[in-house]
């Protein structure tokens, strides 16, 4: 029954700049729950310089970067693959950002004493500069009651306009600012978070929910096709445990 | 305050304990290492900084030193910030709370300590080791560990000798700087490998390595290459082509290194043999050979020193506990970790005990775990994991492709090295990776 399901295509955005914190996790992640449900998968890496076809991928991701990297990023992003992203994100492709990959996912980022660097809009939310680093273990709660753990490690403190949806509320940790108590941001398909950790090994019902979107992507349409189901007792384990840690 | 200095000293020199003589003292006299040591060490003081390799280094080169017949001042135990330096200077003191005829300090100093450590202590030479990704949690971005390196640096005696790794393209721009500001200091680049630019022409070839892991070339580690993987390019600074002393790894085995070694005072190369596991030795080994040789030790007698070395506080080291053979080497940061796995999946008698906690001195971040390269590990038959964060450790071998089967979760450090001991078969080698807090209480638990 398995072979009858189609390729799954990710796209893996400046993997060799925007790895900062564990992101290769959330690669290995995908391509794992891929793997062991007899899902073909394929990982391609789009850098600088590259043209991304967004019919060719089925799941985009983009990690965190230093603010150097970040700079050299933003200025490809808005040049070579906006409008790519934002015809990726019409066509329900799951599309996903940690960190700095939110921010630029943004409408803008203001850091402190630096100049603004723009995002390309996919999300509706701005990032300013904090003059505190907000770090520790993270713990939210989404809509459907699903909990998500994580570290977070930013200085840029983001505020959500009115077309995005927190992606949870803060359990534990400081969220988007410290202040507003919603952690990350959801618009269709596509997702912003600070959860580091890897993010996606520890929380796998996630994992899955975004590799749903990328099987019905890849299969043009087709939402009737499910993910066979894994055992994920060593994850949940840890997502427990995680559940536990002081922020 | 000479007087007040000596009665703390003293007094605290009872205590023990790796910082707290040195956090006590400070805290009832703050200017005690500006106005009481300071004066009094000698003009031999060199500060060991970088990620990666600090401890090993420092102490290759304490050993070195001593057999060479020098009084060597050393912080050991991996106790580098300034209540551990403190401590060690404590420790080294004798009646009135003076330092008794010290030839030399080797000072092992945490990244960012340096710029404070190097106001308040003479510090002339100083070795750079590394710069990796490493508790970003601490200090936010390499780049501003870099920053502190180099504040450090800018520090110490303007005319001293700064060692430096330049194969490592952050610390060759940090050289570039310091030059700038400290135009009278002697510059020598560490360097391992050949790229057919450096000085050396081997016939020999490197043993073959083990195939990439599968999953490794689906998704690979993109961590910055290991210093000595990179090309050694020369480096001119202020208008001059810097001295560089090089290993040339002729032949890498799970417990040794084998190479010919440069550097600028000997007449010609020399075949020598780093008898320390993991080629990432060859690198701390290569810097205190440097530094050694630079002072004056025969390289017969250094070598000599090398060879008594039995590893620092753990960080490389072989025992013997519940009648097996364990092996213990400490993993903290991606690059330094997949190294060490590198040379595990060497050894096919190889069963493995990780512990991980997230306490401050680990990095309360332990995402760097998935940028380690644990699939060199996918053929070890057994796994333990141990420590706060064990089951992070389980979930990560299983993404690595290590089936669920293979590995045991037991939080209880003790409980951990049990587990492993006793179901490991009697000709198996345990090799036990711990994070640094995992590794103190591991210690703790083998002293008894």
């Amino acid at each position: 029954m398995t072979s009858s399901l189609p390729t799954i295509r990710i796209g893996h955005l400046y993997p060799e700049l925007m790895n900062l914190y564990g992101d290769r996790g959330n690669i290995l992640a995908l391509v794992q729950r891929c793997q062991w449900r007899g899902i073909p998968v394929t990982v391609t890496d789009i850098s600088i310089g590259d043209t991304l076809d967004p019919n060719t991928v089925d799941l985009l991701f983009m990690g965190g970067g230093q603010d150097a990297q970040q700079h050299l990023v933003c200025d490809d992003l808005i040049h070579t693959k906006a409008d790519a992203l934002h015809k990726a994100a019409e066509a329900k492709t799951p599309i996903l950002g940690v960190c700095g990959g939110y921010q630029l996912f943004g409408h803008t980022f203001d850091p402190i004493g630096g100049e603004r660097i723009p995002g390309i809009g996919l999300l509706d939310c701005h990032t300013v500069g904090g003059e505190q680093r907000l770090i520790g273990n993270v713990v939210i709660e989404r809509a459907n009651k699903q909990t998500l753990v994580g570290f977070e490690n930013h200085s840029g403190q983001t505020f959500l306009g009115d077309n995005a949806r927190p992606l949870g509320q803060v359990i534990t940790g400081h969220g988007n600012n410290g202040q507003s108590g919603d952690e990350g941001a959801v618009s269709g398909t596509v997702y912003g978070t600070y959860l580091h950790g890897a993010l996606l090994p520890k929380n796998p019902a996630f994992a899955d929910e975004l590799l749903t979107l990328a099987l019905h992507h890849a299969a043009n349409g087709d939402t009737d096709l499910t993910l066979p189901p894994l055992c994920d007792k060593t994850e949940y384990a840890a997502h427990q445990r995680a559940q536990q840690l002081p922020a | 305050m000479a007087k007040l200095a000596a009665r703390l000293i003293k007094w605290f020199k009872l205590g023990s304990g790796s910082t707290v003589p040195g956090r006590v003292a400070l805290a009832i006299r703050p200017t005690l290492l500006s106005e009481w040591f300071a004066d009094q060490c000698p003009k031999n003081v060199i500060a060991i900084t970088g990620t990666n390799g600090k401890t090993t280094t420092a102490g290759l080169l304490a050993a070195m030193l001593e057999a060479h017949g020098l009084t060597v001042v050393h912080n050991t135990l991996g106790a580098n910030m300034r209540n551990g330096i403190a401590s060690a200077l404590v420790m080294a003191t004798g009646k009135m709370g003076k330092l008794k005829n010290i030839d030399a300090m080797v000072l092992e100093v945490d990244e960012a300590s340096l710029r404070h450590v190097a106001k308040e202590l003479p510090i002339r030479d100083v070795v750079v080791t590394n710069l990796f990704r490493d508790q970003l949690d601490r200090y936010g971005e390499l780049d501003t560990t870099a920053q502190f390196i180099a504040e450090g640096v800018a520090e110490c005696d303007p005319e001293g000798a700064r060692y430096c790794n330049i194969q490592d393209d952050t610390i060759r721009g940090m050289m570039t700087t310091l030059a700038a500001q400290q135009p009278k200091s002697r510059f020598m680049g560490l360097a391992m490998g050949d790229n057919g630019q450096a000085d050396i022409h081997p016939d020999d070839i490197p043993a073959p390595e083990k195939p990439l892991p599968t999953l490794l070339q689906t998704v690979p580690c993109r961590f910055e290459q290991p210093a000595w993987e990179r090309p050694i390019r020369p480096l001119k600074l202020n208008g001059q082509t810097v001295p560089v002393a090089q290993l040339y790894v002729t032949n890498s085995e799970p417990d040794r290194t084998l190479g010919r070694l440069s550097h600028p005072s000997l007449v010609q190369p020399s075949n020598i043999t780093i008898p320390l596991a993991g080629k990432f030795n060859g690198c701390n080994a290569l810097a205190a050979l440097a530094v050694a040789l630079d002072w004056g030790v025969p390289l017969q007698t250094a070598l000599a020193a090398m060879d008594n070395y039995a590893g620092v506080f753990g960080r490389s080291e072989t025992l013997t506990v519940q009648g097996k053979t364990v092996k213990v080497f400490l993993i903290k940061n991606p690059v330094g970790a997949t190294e060490v796995f590198r040379t595990v999946a060497a050894d096919p008698t190889a069963h493995v005990l990780l512990g991980l906690n997230d306490n401050d001195a680990d990095g309360r971040d332990v995402s760097w775990i998935w940028d380690a390269a644990f699939e060199w590990l996918v053929d070890i038959p057994a796994f333990t994991c141990t420590g706060k964060r064990a089951a992070d450790l389980a979930v990560r071998l299983k993404y690595a492709g290590v089936g669920a089967d293979s590995i045991a979760v037991v939080e209880d450090v003790e409980g951990g090295l049990t587990s492993a001991l006793v179901s490991m078969p009697p000709d198996g080698t345990l090799y036990v990776l711990p994070s640094y807090t995992a590794l103190l209480r591991l210690q703790q638990v083998w002293a008894k």
